[in-house]
C-alpha cells in the first residue's frame, strides 16, 4: 500500500474539476482536430516535480480508473506516482502492451512498437501518448497534411528530432491503426493524430 | 446564474462519464468517420430525441460557451427548446438562436445555411449510425466490412436505386466516404446538406446515443457522397424562393396551409430566413 496520507500527493490538483478539466480537454479536441497547432492553455495545477503542470492537467483530465497508465521510468520516483493514483486512480501496469495512456519525456523516447495500435474491426482500441515537452533542445521543423488541416502545418516541438518523427510518419502509414500524440509544453497543448501524414525536411 | 444551486454537477453529466465520452471524441477525430463504441448513459430524455447529441454537447461544454440547438434547421420546436433550457439549467451557459453568435451548435438533420467557421462545434443527434445497417444487420459483419473496406453492398443497393427508379432515391442519410476510407451516414440530415459536410472549417461530432457510437468529422476532411460517373450526386433542388423570406438557394420545407391542399415553401433554417428578411428590410431603408 502506497502512502497516500502524503500531503505533497494530495494537493495540486483541480481546483474546480468540472469546469477546469472541461477547458483542458476542449484544448486538446482542438489540438487533436488542427494537428501541429499550438493551444495555449494555462493551468493552476501544482504537480510534484518532474511532472509539468500542462502534463498534469492532461492526465487528470483524461486519465481515470478505466484507462491503465504507463509511465516512463523518469516519472515513476518521487511523489509523481502518488499524485496521479490519487487524482485519477488510474492502475499503473508496466507491461507497455497493457496501456491505454503512455506517459514519457520528449528527452527519453520509449520503444514505440511495445503500444497496441487497435485491431483491423477496431481501431479505437490503442494507446495514447502523451509527450511532455520542457522546452529544452533543437525543435526540427516538420510539415503536417491530412484531416484537420487545409493545406499544409507546419511544426516543430523542442526536442523532437528526425529519429522521432520518422516514427511518426510510419505510424500514420498504418492508418486507421496506430498511436495518437498529444504534446504538453509549458505555455500550451498541440497534438498529431495518426490520420497526419508527416513530411520531413529531407523529403519535402 | 448560479449553476451549484441547481443540484447538478457542470453539464449534467458526472466526470467520469464525461472522461470516457471524451476519450472517444479524441480518437473518433483521431479516425475520421470510423465509429467508437461507447458507453452511453440514460438521459432525461426518450431515445430518439438526441441522448447522443445531447452527451457529446455535454462533454465539451465549457462555462464561457454559447449553445444554439436547431431542429430540422428550426430553433423554437419542442426538441430544441428543451435542450437548449436544459443545458441553461445544467451548465449556466449562454445560449442563442443565430448561427454566427455559436460555440457549439446541436442539430438534428440540418446544417445551418450559412458557412460555419472555425471556432464552432457541429454536435449531430444520430439514430442509426451504421451506413450498413439496414443492408446487413449483423454488426459482427458490418464491422468486418468497414475493417475490409468492404463497400460492395452500399454500391449495389445505389444501382438497384437506378435501375428501379431511373435514379438514387436516397435523399437524406446519403452515405458518404470519408477520406477514401470509411463510409459513414452523415445522419439524417438532407442530402443538400451533404456537400457542406466536406472540408467545413468547422469540427464535426456525431452522437448516437441509443446505438451507443460515437464518430467525427475533423476540419477540413474530404467527405465525397457516393455516385455513379453516369449518375453523379446531385442535390435538391426548388423551382421557387422561399415564401417568407424570398431567398433562392435554401433547403426549403412544405408547409401545408389549409385542408384544401394549398401549400407554401420557406426556409428550414429558421436563423437564415429571419437574417435574410432583416437584411432585405435594412436595403429597403
Amino acid at each position: 500500500m502506497d502512502d497516500l496520507t502524503n500531503k505533497a500527493s494530495l494537493d495540486g490538483g483541480f481546483d474546480d474539476i468540472p469546469t477546469e478539466s472541461a477547458g483542458v480537454f476542449r484544448a486538446v479536441l482542438d489540438a487533436m482536430s488542427h494537428p501541429g497547432t499550438m493551444q495555449n492553455q494555462s493551468t493552476n495545477l501544482h504537480p510534484p516535480a518532474p511532472l509539468s503542470p500542462t502534463c498534469a492537467a492532461v492526465i487528470l483530465t483524461l486519465v481515470d480508473n478505466d484507462t491503465p497508465l504507463w509511465l516512463a521510468p523518469e516519472l515513476m520516483g518521487g511523489n509523481v506516482v502518488q499524485y496521479l493514483k490519487f487524482h485519477t486512480g488510474a492502475a499503473l501496469v508496466e507491461n507497455a502492451s497493457d496501456a491505454a495512456f503512455a506517459v514519457f519525456l520528449a528527452s527519453d523516447i520509449p520503444d514505440l512498437n511495445q503500444f497496441q495500435t487497435g485491431t483491423a474491426e477496431y481501431p479505437d482500441r490503442s494507446a495514447t501518448m502523451i509527450i511532455q515537452i520542457d522546452g529544452h533542445g533543437d525543435a526540427l521543423p516538420i510539415n503536417l497534411t491530412g484531416p484537420g488541416i487545409e493545406y499544409k502545418q507546419e511544426f516543430s516541438v523542442p526536442g523532437l528530432d528526425g529519429k522521432f518523427w520518422r516514427k511518426v510518419r510510419s505510424n500514420n502509414s498504418k492508418f486507421p491503426l496506430g498511436l495518437d500524440f498529444v504534446f504538453c509544453l509549458p505555455e500550451g497543448i498541440a497534438a498529431c493524430p495518426r490520420s497526419s501524414a508527416v513530411m520531413l525536411e529531407e523529403t519535402v | 446564474m448560479n449553476v451549484s444551486s441547481t443540484g447538478y454537477n457542470f453539464a449534467y453529466l458526472n466526470e467520469q462519464t464525461k472522461r470516457m465520452i471524451r476519450r472517444a471524441l479524441l480518437k473518433a477525430v483521431a479516425i475520421p468517420g470510423y465509429q467508437v463504441p461507447f458507453a452511453s448513459r440514460e438521459m432525461p430524455m426518450p431515445y430518439g430525441w438526441g441522448t447522443g447529441g445531447v452527451q457529446v454537447t455535454a462533454s465539451i461544454l465549457k462555462p464561457d460557451d454559447v449553445l444554439k440547438v436547431i431542429d430540422q434547421g428550426a430553433d423554437d420546436t419542442t426538441n430544441a427548446v428543451s435542450i437548449r433550457d436544459f443545458f441553461k439549467k445544467t451548465a449556466g451557459i449562454a445560449t442563442t438562436e443565430v448561427t454566427k453568435d455559436a460555440t457549439i451548435i446541436q442539430t438534428r438533420h440540418r446544417i445551418p445555411e450559412r458557412e460555419l467557421e472555425a471556432n464552432q462545434i457541429l454536435v449531430f443527434q444520430v439514430p442509426i449510425p451504421e451506413p450498413l445497417r439496414f443492408l446487413e444487420p449483423r454488426e459482427t459483419e458490418t464491422r468486418k466490412m468497414h475493417a475490409l473496406e468492404e463497400y460492395g453492398l452500399m454500391h449495389v443497393k445505389l444501382y438497384e436505386d437506378i435501375s428501379r427508379n431511373g435514379q438514387i432515391a436516397t435523399t437524406y442519410a446519403y452515405p458518404v466516404l470519408v477520406e477514401d476510407r470509411y463510409v459513414m451516414d452523415p445522419s439524417p440530415v438532407p442530402k443538400f446538406d451533404n456537400p457542406k459536410m466536406h472540408e467545413m472549417a468547422a469540427l464535426q461530432l456525431f452522437g448516437a446515443g441509443r446505438e451507443m457510437r460515437i464518430y467525427a468529422l475533423p476540419p477540413f476532411t474530404r467527405v465525397k457522397s457516393l455516385d455513379f460517373e453516369d449518375h453523379p450526386f446531385e442535390v435538391q433542388k426548388w423551382d421557387e424562393p422561399c415564401a417568407i423570406c424570398g431567398t433562392i438557394g435554401s433547403y426549403l420545407d412544405e408547409v401545408i396551409l389549409d385542408n384544401s391542399g394549398n401549400r407554401m415553401f420557406c426556409c428550414s433554417d429558421t436563423d437564415h430566413c429571419r437574417s435574410e428578411l432583416e437584411n432585405a428590410a435594412e436595403a429597403a431603408q
